[in-house]
């Protein structure tokens, strides 16, 4: 199991002071975290300073127990040494080279690290027919994909991504993001995703640290943290659903739901639901009005956001409702309350 | 042409290469230094590198000639070690390379502030030291400009005179270079020698205009 913990602090700027405390645990199966919060809060030179691209005024970082840096004890390990991959928002692939120039310029860097085979690595990101092609002529997605497996290439011990999908289209951005999971769990790279979208943490991460303002907020199970935010507004909830038949598909838990098209696209798919759009209703009242979806489940955890009550409810999937505080008294929101999600149809989102 | 015109385009070729030899190495490495880094007193660096640019050559020679003279801090030495420079072919070379360093320098700077300074950095990220990613990443990245650079350099060098002529005299066969040459036609015989020499000098410093525009262009992505 592989574990990173970070403490640092760096005076940025006259009102920019970078201060983190954060560590992560990359369990088997639990191979991706998050830094998350709002752009300028401080994440990506969280990174540069994991990847040693900027030296903080004080830090200690370690790696696996191994310090990448400890300024208290003068010790730094240059950047090439670390073994820490990084994947930018925007790729930076090298505009001289080709795409197999560019995954040959980091297989022929590793020092000596194993890494995963690479024509593995060149099926699973789909990149055969790209190799030969100039890195001017990609897509955003086909460049985030190339440079992920460069990074992979180099044989990291960790994997920094920095907003690798944000700068894509919404499609790409879900397509993108799924390669990246792929990728996580099928070569095992412990991975530290930076993003400053709630979907975007929600869907791949399983460990969240919530920065603000060049400090970490919290840390701690992605559902939890995002639960906890005190940002107003709605979230997206994002889950899988396995589609059974066309229009109908079964989430984990076994559930069915109903989805907004009938499309007979068949297998897997990522359903986003606002929180806003989720009502929720006692288990034994019987259904009324136009939503047609109902999952039964029971409340996890309530947190006061504002005028609202955020629920955090097990229903197979992990879901957040956001409701009034005279809807949590009349249902006796408490966790545990057995309780029923009701939602349209078309508040579901369906991502390809 | 006499041979002793076809002596001053051998001469002045040698100088032209050996100048663009001996300036390119610190062109590129203060080049690429002052455009990635920012400090209190760089903007005093940056005018002392192109104050060649803009002094009368012959005070840039004079400079030269009391700094590697008999009596110069580094006169005693060179005469030591048997490698006068005032009145030899190296004065040639010298003079020209001081000449044409800040024209160097400040292309080299230019093609350098143009690389993603992120390239480099992520370079390093996937197992490559400082110099590898500088050999590998940055340097053919801006080697457009660089490539520019040596040709203005050769060019310039090629047409150095007024330092020149300070530092090395007027020695046929040893420091008459081609503007050199030009300017004993013009003091000495007349006319013709003096257009001949003049096309070719044009014909060269035109040459080296083109080919530095289209490095350049060639460059950009």
């Amino acid at each position: 199991m592989t574990s990173l913990a970070c403490v640092a602090r760096s005076r940025l700027s006259e009102r920019f002071t970078l201060d983190v405390k954060f560590a992560f645990d990359f369990a088997p199966g639990r191979p991706i975290a998050a830094l998350f919060g709002p752009s300028g809060c401080g994440k990506s030179t969280t990174l540069a300073m994991i990847a040693g691209l900027v030296t903080p005024d004080e830090a200690r970082i370690v790696l696996d127990g191994i310090p990448l840096i400890d300024t208290a004890a003068g010790f730094y390990v240059p950047s090439e040494s670390r073994a820490v991959g990084l994947v930018a928002q925007d790729g930076l692939l090298f505009p001289h080279l080709t795409v197999a120039g560019n995954l040959a310029y980091a297989e022929r860097r590793t020092r000596g690290r194993a890494h995963a085979p690479r024509q593995e690595i060149v099926d699973v990101l789909a990149l055969s027919p790209l190799l030969p092609r100039s890195t001017r002529t990609l897509s955003g997605g086909e460049r985030q994909r190339v440079a992920l497996a460069r990074a992979l290439l180099s044989g990291p011990r960790l994997l920094l991504l920095d907003e690798p999908v944000s700068a894509l289209d919404e499609v790409s951005r879900w397509e993108a993001l799924s390669f990246l999971e792929r990728v996580a769990h099928r070569f095992a790279v412990p991975t530290l995703f930076v993003s400053h979208q709630r979907a975007e943490v929600a869907r791949i991460a399983q460990q969240t640290a919530r920065m603000d303002d060049g400090r970490i907020v919290t840390c701690g199970e992605t559902s939890e943290i995002l639960a906890k935010s005190d940002e107003p507004g709605s979230i997206p909830n994002l889950f899988r659903a396995v589609i059974t038949i066309p229009g109908r598909a079964a989430i984990a838990g076994g559930a069915t739901i109903e989805l907004p098209s009938d499309k007979p696209f068949g297998g897997e798919v990522w359903c986003r639901l606002a929180s806003g759009a989720i009502a929720l209703s006692a288990i034994d009242e019987p259904e009324t009005g136009s939503a047609r979806n109902r999952l039964a489940g029971h409340v996890v955890t309530l947190e006061a956001s504002g005028q609202r009550i955020r629920v955090a409810i097990d229903a197979g999937v992990t879901l957040h409702a956001d409701v009034t505080r005279e809807t949590a008294r009349r249902l006796a929101l408490r966790p545990g309350t057995p309780i029923a999600c009701v939602f349209k149809v078309h508040s579901l989102e369906v991502l390809p | 042409m006499s041979a002793s015109e076809w002596e001053a385009l051998r001469l002045s070729a040698l100088v032209g290469l050996g100048a663009t030899v001996l300036v390119m190495p610190p062109a590129i490495a203060l080049g690429r230094f002052l455009a990635v880094t920012s400090f209190r007193g760089k903007a005093a660096i940056e005018t002392a590198l192109l104050l060649p640019l803009v002094l009368p050559p012959v005070v840039t020679g004079y400079a030269l000639l009391i700094f590697f003279g008999r009596r110069g801090p580094l006169g005693p030495f060179l005469d030591a070690i048997g490698m006068p420079i005032v009145f030899t072919w190296r004065a040639c070379v010298i003079a020209s390379a001081v000449m044409a360093f800040p024209l160097a320098y400040r292309a080299c700077r230019d093609a350098f502030a143009e690389v993603d300074p992120r390239l480099p950095a992520i370079a390093r990220t996937l197992g490559a030291t400082r110099s590898d990613a500088f050999f590998t990443v940055t340097l053919p990245l801006a080697r457009g400009g660089v490539l520019s650079a040596m040709v203005l350099a050769f060019a310039r060098s090629v047409g150095e005179f007024g330092a020149t002529i300070v530092l090395a005299g007027n020695i046929e066969g040893e420091t008459r270079t081609l503007p050199v040459a030009v300017f004993q036609e013009i003091q000495s015989r007349g006319a013709e020698g003096v257009w001949r020499l003049a096309v070719l000098c044009t014909l060269l410093a035109a040459g080296a205009l083109i080919a530095s525009e289209i490095l350049a262009r060639r460059a950009r992505p």
